[in-house]
């Protein structure tokens, strides 16, 4: 079964232009499609300990994924830069701790590893 | 304003406003998250604010009020000087009136060179709200 977050992302594709009032894009459909094979392989990973993050847009274009305990928040920007090549931004705690291009969601989840957000 | 500015003019005081979107991953315990200040593609990294000396946050407040598109965000205040400080005077502020924009547009500032994320987290770190954005993608 999917999880929630997968929904969220593909209802990401209903937000029309300027959803920001800034002038942002819609959500591209790469980004959406990377998204939400990393809250996927999260889901086969983890299993039972596996918690849907919080969806929300990027103004690139692309996808906000938040996991968020009461003491601590991670941040993954999924998005696609001009050149075509997936790149995901891992914060912790507001602070930066990655930035990584991609090409399969598990280059993200050895970064979210590599810092300790998953186990 | 003994002066005012002129298009391409630094700004160096005071405060400008930036909308935060109604989304739960651009607002949470009161205060926006990072994806407030990132710029949009078509902007070349430019982010769009408004200059409180030349419009203050009860003229920004009735803008939004009257745009209904806008009634569910909300807006932050961000602090130049301390950014500037920060920075070490790296993130400029540059008046760029948008006569597109025939309410706030004679106040619009833009910080150049928002293309990365250390910049959207200074910014995110001298940023205080004003009016927190609403809504079900808020508060469901």
């Amino acid at each position: 079964m999917s999880p929630l977050a997968v929904e969220a992302i593909e209802r990401l594709k209903e937000l029309p232009a300027n959803w920001d009032s800034y002038g942002a894009p819609p959500i591209d459909h790469l980004a959406r499609r990377h998204a939400a094979a990393l809250v996927t392989e999260l889901q086969v990973m983890l299993q039972g300990r596996y918690v849907d993050p919080t969806v929300g847009p990027d103004v690139g274009g692309g996808v906000e994924l938040i996991w968020e305990t009461p003491r601590e928040a991670y941040e993954v920007h999924v998005f696609v830069p001009p050149m075509g090549i997936p790149k995901a931004v891992v914060l912790h705690d507001e602070r930066l701790v990655d930035s990584v291009e991609t090409k399969l969601a598990a280059d993200v989840l050895a970064t979210l590893q590599r810092f300790h957000v998953l186990p | 304003l003994a002066i005012a500015p002129k298009p391409g003019d630094e700004i160096r005081s005071g405060r400008v406003f930036r909308r935060i979107q109604p989304f739960r991953t651009r607002f949470k315990h009161g205060r926006p998250k990072v994806g407030v200040f990132k710029p949009a593609p078509g902007d070349s990294y430019n982010l769009s604010t408004i200059w409180e000396e030349l419009a203050s946050q009860d003229v920004v407040l009735a803008a939004m009020a009257n745009n209904p598109q806008l009634h569910a965000f909300g807006f932050c205040a961000l602090d130049v000087e301390a950014i500037r400080a920060e920075s070490r005077n790296y993130t400029r502020f540059i008046y760029d009136p948008d006569p597109a924009d025939p309410v706030l547009g004679h106040a619009h500032v833009i910080i150049p060179n928002c293309d990365n994320e250390r910049v959207w987290l200074l910014l995110l770190r001298h940023a205080t709200t004003i009016k927190p954005p609403v809504g079900p993608e808020i508060t469901g």
